[in-house]
């Protein structure tokens, strides 16, 4: 199923997270039928809906208290714009958001969201990155990305080049993992990947479920050849 | 392409008498000082990069150490081998020649080295496992751990190398299949599992540190991860010298001469 830009109207195939024409964001829930999304609000949400829901809250918020716009690498001054205004569009969508996570969380996870982001945006405690510890490109090893969440409000991590971070690594899915931080505190969900995402508890490499926390010093594993190190600087 | 009767049973030959040679000394080779010293590490049949060793650097060093995996990934394994194990029996006191996780059935089952043998000499692949199970896995020389992959989790003292079973084919034993096995990593605290599957582990910086001033050592030489030629880390300590051709990347040799270092890319 195709959805159309709402930005320059182009009609972009369904697996497409930005617009293939003019590089705006896929604005998720109005994709299909949006009334579907006022009925999720209503009840209990799927499961399924939860990681949609969550980093574009998110974003709204990051885009409320940052006064500059969200910057996507490799897009032109155009596309910043067209990324700005399908920002605003999906925040009209906010209220319905906020209400879905609401009813499928625990109040006290739901309400640290909005003062988490603001938190983090304004008194960064350091920054966090990622460093390569192993992967089947060993040039890639020893590699150390930034983790730029006042550019991204959520840090995903795959195969495909739609990711934030893109790792060869055939064992690794088109989307894998996601990185998110709220109230100064780093998280990682699976996307429901492949082969699995594991984080190392001292001994073994336990799957994640759901989302989990992260600390500076964590070991992440994706599928058997990936492993990555969080530390902050 | 076959080898003749009499170029197999030259390699035999070689193969038998390596074997021989191999058990006459220790697993642990506790080498004496001395002035040059040049390092080579993984070849995998490489067998241009081992001639070129040969012919540009061993008049100009001491003593030349082979890191292991001589052979799979590339077809000249056997040419390979025989070379190195040649210019050993010529001169043992000059080449030394540790093992490598390559020189397993565990990896020439899957990398070519046995379909290799197979195919160019017949079914003589267990003399060269028999060979394998009785190679060094470590040596120190002016201070410097040198060995496959590294340390290993209940490698304490290196003397422990010395007691360790021979023969041991694949090795099955866990100290001395991680000396072949792990790589280090200084980004990471203590033995965390690695990737090459199970069994294997990656040294964190902790854990090196600590093992080389118990042992009263300078650092650790080895070959195993696909590196540009070298990789320094830990503050030096830990070096990595890859000589292989089948990555893409350069082949180096490592030379030690009176303390300092110097990369020789071949």
């Amino acid at each position: 199923m195709t959805w159309k830009c709402p930005i320059c109207g182009y009609e972009n195939s369904d697996d497409a997270l930005f617009c293939m024409q003019c590089g705006a964001k896929k604005p998720e829930n109005v994709k299909t039928e949006p009334p579907a999304v006022q009925q999720e609000a209503n009840q209990q949400p799927p499961i399924s809906a939860q990681p949609s829901a969550e980093p574009q809250a998110q974003q709204v918020q990051a885009q409320e208290q940052s006064s500059q716009p969200v910057v996507v690498t490799e897009q032109s001054n155009q596309q910043l714009t067209s990324e700005g205004q399908s920002s605003v569009q999906t925040s009209v969508k906010q209220p319905i958001e906020q209400s879905v996570q609401q009813t499928s969380q625990t109040p006290s996870q739901s309400v640290s969201v909005g003062s988490a982001t603001q938190q983090a945006l304004q008194t960064p405690a350091g920054k966090y990155y990622l460093i390569f510890i192993a992967t089947p490109v060993s040039a890639l090893n020893k590699t150390k990305l930034p983790l730029e969440f006042d550019v991204f409000e959520s840090i995903s991590i795959g195969r495909s080049p739609e990711n934030v971070i893109v790792i060869p690594d055939p064992e690794i899915s088109r989307r894998h993992a996601i990185i998110s931080l709220e109230g100064g505190k780093l998280y990682i969900e699976d996307l429901n990947s492949t082969n699995g995402t594991y984080l190392y508890d001292g001994k073994l490499f336990q799957p994640v479920k759901g989302k989990q926390e992260l600390a500076p010093g964590s070991i992440i594993k994706l599928g058997s050849n990936t492993i990555l190190k969080i530390v902050i600087e | 392409m076959a080898l003749s009767e009499s170029e197999i049973n030259e390699i035999l030959k070689i193969i038998n008498e390596a074997h021989d040679f191999f058990i006459s000394e220790p697993l642990l080779l506790e080498l004496p000082e001395k002035d040059t010293v040049a390092f080579v590490g993984d070849t995998h049949g490489a067998l241009d990069v081992t001639e070129e060793v040969f012919r540009e650097l061993y008049d100009k060093v001491d003593i030349l150490i082979f890191l292991g995996d001589y052979v799979d990934r590339g077809s000249q394994g056997i040419e390979n081998l025989t070379l190195i194990l040649r210019k050993m029996l010529e001169n043992p006191k000059k080449v030394i020649v540790l093992r490598g996780n390559h020189e397993s059935p565990l990896t020439n089952e899957f990398y070519g080295f046995k379909g290799e043998v197979l195919e160019k000499m017949g079914d003589y692949y267990e003399d060269f496992v028999n060979m394998f199970s009785a190679m060094p896995y470590a040596a120190i020389i002016n201070g410097y751990f040198c060995v496959h992959g590294g340390i290993a989790r209940n490698l304490e003292d290196v003397k422990q190398i010395n007691s360790l079973r021979r023969p041991d084919v694949n090795p099955d034993d866990e100290i001395a299949f991680e000396m072949l096995w792990n790589d280090p990593r200084e980004e990471l605290e203590g033995f965390v599992p690695n990737v090459r599957g199970e069994g294997t582990y990656f040294y964190g910086k902790d854990v090196t540190l600590k093992f080389l001033e118990r042992n009263n050592l300078k650092g650790i030489i080895r070959g195993h991860e696909a590196v540009d030629a070298f990789r320094f880390e830990m503050d030096n300590r830990v070096i990595t010298v890859f000589s292989s051709r089948y990555h893409g990347l350069g082949a180096g040799a490592l030379v030690l001469n009176k303390g300092s270092f110097c990369k020789v890319l071949l």
